[in-house]
């Protein structure tokens, strides 16, 4: 028990080392969870725009092998041909 | 280099890797917490405050690492007009201003008992401010232009220019420290460092690296599904 | 060569013509240097102390608040595309309108400079060092400064971000001409600052235009 409260008091530098670490773990987990909602929200947007539409599909989606809807759709991205090649 | 070029493959290999930088975060993170906070002796100066140290220099060593990589993935956008590569530029941004802003709050915290102030105009804490103000510079330049192709670019430009300035900046701000120095507060850590205190360092070191990995994935794909997107929505209005 | 020095003639004569720009960045120089013994009282040993940083500082912030009308007006009105598509190379336009912008607000700033010394009570020995300082160190500012104002040119509120991307990128040359002029106050050489800010001007000299072009063309398109 003694040994737990000297590791939270730090030997006396508990309001120092504490908030240090907090705030690392704060912003981490903060930036990791956005990071996270930001993918999975762009990805059902995206999954519901293509299901709306989906004659453009067809079209628009180059051969990308059985990868995933989102994936094959990507395959066909913007990125003109002329770039990949140069 | 081009292997990476196609969005389709991107995901495939990041489909791969993402359950192992995320395991490997969460386990390198327990045995850095583990030596740092607890199986680690505590510095004869210092006391516990050393253990600030766990995170305060990997998150420093985080925020060079991340602004070398950005400039270098600006680089190969500029030069090779990589399309993935302005993407992971962009994503790797707020993750780099994060562990620098990290560093500069875990300083001030480890300043005040050691310095007894909470900010010192030290060299390194100086470079660091500026690091971050030039983070912010990047991450701004990106929301300020409507067209991704040209914010991208102007983005690189800015990168770039801020990367050849760094060792400029580092430089005169090193001199300028020296020239300033008034009583010597600065104690002068990481000179002579114990294995003990090594081991949790590296560990956390590691363990930064692996979120960076995790959380660059997640935004890199953010970022290309953002861009499909764009396109659609695009071409919506058009057609 | 002719087309170079003409556009330098054309930017310098505008800046006059407009009847401020010139003398507005003075203007703002004496300012933002008066607010600084208003700030910090009157005391001349304290005021003595501060001078060199100060009179760089407003010398700096001057130059910021001028970078706007590098390219913008030329931009807006479409001379700048004119500008891009006659023989001269971008990289030289830009060198030739950063000599024009030192021209009328980094040159007047160290006409000015020996008036606010005198205010600020900056020892006279130090007076020589600032002058030679702020002329080595000026040049860099424009060139610098360049780049952010390429940067912004297309940008409807660039102000502030052309401040955030800038003003990090002037610390070096705040920090040696600042040296300067105190070694030259404490009696030591202040040869090696004079050189570091020199060799600063030579490296932007070389670099600025580059980027700045390269920025300027991504707006243009």
């Amino acid at each position: 028990m003694t040994a737990l409260r000297a590791f939270f008091s730090m030997g006396g530098y508990a309001a120092y080392v504490w908030p240090a670490f907090a705030t690392a773990a704060v912003v981490l987990s903060v930036l990791l969870l956005a990071s996270r909602r930001r993918w999975r929200a762009n990805a059902a947007a995206l999954a519901s725009l293509q299901a709306a539409r989906p004659g453009r599909r067809g079209t628009r989606a180059t051969p990308g092998g059985g990868a995933t809807p989102v994936a094959a759709s990507l395959a066909g991205d913007t990125a003109p041909a002329v770039h990949r090649d140069a | 280099m081009h292997r990476f070029a196609n969005p389709a493959r991107f995901l495939r290999i990041t489909d791969a890797v993402l359950p192992w930088s995320a395991a490997l975060t969460i386990v390198l993170l327990a045995l850095g917490l583990y030596y740092g906070l607890w199986a680690s002796p505590v510095d004869y100066q210092q006391g516990a405050t050393v253990r600030i140290m766990y995170i305060h220099v990997p998150a420093a060593w985080m925020g060079m690492m991340i602004y070398s990589l950005m400039a270098i993935a600006s680089a190969v956008a500029l030069i090779w007009r990589h399309p993935l590569a302005d993407l992971i530029a962009k994503a790797a941004a707020p993750i780099g201003a994060s562990f620098t802003f990290i560093c500069l709050v875990s300083g001030s915290l480890w300043g005040a008992p050691t310095w007894g102030t909470w900010w010192v105009w030290d060299a390194r804490l100086t470079s660091v401010l500026i690091l971050f103000f030039l983070y912010l510079g990047y991450i701004a330049i990106w929301q300020a232009f409507d067209d991704p192709t040209r914010a991208a670019r102007a983005a690189a430009i800015v990168a770039l220019v801020g990367f050849v300035n760094i060792p400029i900046i580092k430089f005169s701000v090193d001199w300028w420290n020296t020239l300033h120095q008034g009583e010597s507060l600065f104690t002068g850590h990481g000179s002579e460092i114990d294995p003990t205190m090594l081991r949790p360092l590296i560990l956390m070191a590691l363990a930064f690296t692996a979120y960076f990995i995790t959380v660059l994935i997640y935004r890199v794909r953010a970022e290309i599904i953002a861009r499909k997107l764009r396109v659609l929505r695009l071409s919506a209005i058009e057609g | 060569m002719s087309a170079f020095s003409a556009l330098i003639a054309r930017d310098v004569r505008l800046a006059f013509r407009q009847g401020s720009a010139a003398t507005l960045s003075v203007m703002f120089f004496f300012l933002a240097v008066m607010l600084f013994p208003l700030g910090v009282g009157p005391e001349a040993a304290i005021l003595a102390r501060i001078a060199s940083g100060v009179l760089w500082v407003a010398a700096l912030l001057s130059v910021l608040l001028s970078l706007d009308r590098l390219f913008q007006a030329d931009y807006e009105d479409g001379s700048l595309e004119l500008l891009a598509l006659s023989g001269l190379p971008l990289e030289l336009t830009v060198l030739a309108k950063c000599l024009a912008h030192w021209l009328t607000a980094g040159l007047p700033l160290i006409i000015a400079a020996p008036v606010l010394a005198l205010l600020l009570d900056l020892p006279a020995k130090g007076l020589a060092a600032l002058l030679l300082a702020m002329a080595l160190g000026t040049p860099s500012l424009s060139l610098i400064g360049a780049i952010g104002a390429a940067l912004t040119v297309s940008l409807r509120r660039g102000g502030v971000l052309l401040s955030l991307l800038v003003l990090p990128l002037y610390i070096p040359v705040l920090i040696f001409g600042v040296a300067a002029v105190e070694a030259a106050i404490a009696g030591l050489p202040s040869i090696s600052h004079l050189l570091i800010l020199a060799a600063i001007a030579l490296a932007a000299l070389v670099l600025c235009p580059l980027a700045a072009a390269a920025a300027l063309r991504l707006s243009l398109e």
